[in-house]
């Protein structure tokens, strides 16, 4: 089974680094989207710093849901995926492997890039950790709600912006708890209650969006 | 009169009873097919 | 028959094509009166209210409304889970036929609970809890019937919103319950639009004769509904 992780995963990263050029377009998405807001509002010093957290997640989120068709059409369109599903490997465990690829292609940087918006925002620095690790723990678990949406509308026409539709609503909690933690340290509160609830979503996404991706996966390709 | 009732009222009952006409035409339109 | 036959007989859309107008027929005959009753008690038995005069007596429907939105949605999902259980046809036209209705509620609920706001306490919107919570479940509503509508295959359609519908049962707890904590944080203004009045009993008979009525009404619907949708897919 672990073999089966590592193929996938190996196999995900190779193809990527092949076209490097989507992972560093979503990451710019995520730049210019954090960018947006000052521009739009106003440069003032406190209120940038107090719309950070929000921003920065809610730029986090937008940027996950654009990388997300590529998280199966490629497969999809050259016939590997119907391959996965029919093979010996644990349809649930294969999804996984997958998610975990795009999660370290498109999560995983974000986490990296954050301080660096932090920065243009004027975040006082202490908040980086809190913010790094919010980032950390619920970019995940984007992935995994995301896979989710994207197994769904697998091979429909117009659905990008149907996969938003039905994956936002359910990112709230997610946005909720990660910015939130971010604001509670920022107002001098123990940020460690949203942190704690950001890691049980993780940790029930984990145990269960393998099965709903897996079975939606079934439903789009028979 | 209280003009925040009535809106509430009279959209509520308007758009539910929008919703049984619709459904109806729809009963009218299958049923003539079969 | 045995027991196990006993449980699908009416599985089978044409032999719960008639007995979905018998329930249709008889709720709709007894949501009326209901109805009439619950107006009844709530403009001309119920007082008024201390503090919010006559214009509280908009939660006879905002809350029934509310409940209704949330009921619908979860007997939604239910008969999703019991279709890709059971791969019966039926359960996903029931769960077809019920969204929008569910999706009209939250529509109402909404709607009421904004004009319910503006005379009491100054604002047609205001982020609480549950007023955000039912904006993102009417975005789980348009989800799934988005969904549905845009695959081809009917079946393929019936299942993969199934999926939807199920995963986000699983979240409108976790969603509720998130607004929440984020709305006492949050908190600019100490206003709850949640804060019915101190309930008198004639009060509270009014929000359960209207809320019966909208149960009862929604049966009626759901099943004339399916009954189209039966003869629609042939």
């Amino acid at each position: 089974m672990l073999d089966a992780v590592r193929c996938i995963v190996g196999r995900d990263l190779l193809l990527a680094l092949r076209r490097r050029t989507d992972i560093a377009t979503a990451l710019l998405f995520f730049v210019v989207v954090a960018s947006l807001f000052p521009l739009g509002i106003g440069a003032e010093p406190n209120l940038l710093r107090a719309i950070a957290p929000g921003v920065i997640w809610v730029a986090a989120l937008l940027s996950t849901m654009l990388s997300l068709a590529r998280l199966f059409a490629a497969d999809h369109a050259d016939g590997t995926l119907e391959q996965l599903v029919l093979g010996a490997a644990p349809l649930g465990v294969v999804v996984a492997a997958k998610t975990l690829a795009h999660w370290l292609l498109s999560g995983l940087p974000l986490v990296l890039i954050a301080p660096v918006i932090a920065l243009q925002y004027d975040l006082p620095q202490p908040l980086y950790g809190v913010l790094a690790l919010s980032l950390l723990l619920g970019t995940p678990v984007l992935s995994m709600i995301g896979a989710i949406g994207a197994a769904l509308t697998l091979g429909i026409r117009g659905g990008g912006v149907l996969l938003a539709l039905l994956v936002l609503p359910l990112y709230v909690p997610v946005l909720i708890m990660g910015a939130g933690s971010v604001e509670m340290a920022a107002a001098g509160l123990e940020p460690g209650g949203q942190l704690l609830i950001l890691g049980a979503l993780l940790v029930f996404s984990a145990a269960f969006a393998p099965w709903a991706i897996a079975a939606a996966l079934r439903i789009s390709l028979e | 009169m209280n003009w925040f009732i009535a809106g509430s009222y009279v959209v509520t009952f308007a758009l539910l009873a929008l919703e049984v006409v619709l459904l109806i035409r729809r009963k009218r339109k299958c049923e003539a097919k079969t | 028959m045995n027991t196990a036959v006993r449980w699908f007989w009416f599985a089978s859309p044409h032999t719960f094509f008639p007995l979905a107008g018998t329930i249709a027929r008889v709720c709709a005959w007894l949501a009326v009166p209901l109805a009439l009753a619950g107006l009844y008690v709530g403009f001309l038995v119920a007082p008024t209210d201390a503090q919010q005069g006559e214009v509280y007596r908009i939660i006879f429907i905002h809350v029934p409304a509310a409940w209704m939105s949330m009921f619908i949605y979860l007997v939604m999902a239910f008969w999703a889970a019991l279709g890709l259980a059971f791969n019966t046809r039926l359960s996903g036209m029931m769960a077809q036929a019920l969204a929008p209705t569910g999706a009209l509620f939250t529509f109402i609920a909404l709607w009421t609970g904004s004009l319910w706001g503006k005379p009491t306490w100054g604002t047609y919107w205001v982020w609480d809890a549950r007023l955000t919570s039912e904006l993102i479940l009417l975005f789980l509503y348009f989800g799934f019937m988005a969904l549905h509508a845009s695959i081809d295959d009917v079946r393929r359609a019936d299942r993969a919103a199934a999926v939807l519908a199920i995963v986000g049962a699983v979240n409108v707890p976790i969603i509720y319950y998130s607004v929440q904590w984020w709305n006492t944080l949050h908190q600019g203004a100490s206003v709850s639009f949640t804060k019915a009045p101190s309930m008198a009993a004639t009060m509270f008979l009014g929000m359960i004769l209207m809320a019966f009525a909208f149960w009862l009404y929604s049966i009626a619907v759901a099943m004339v509904r399916v009954r189209c949708l039966i003869l629609e897919r042939g």
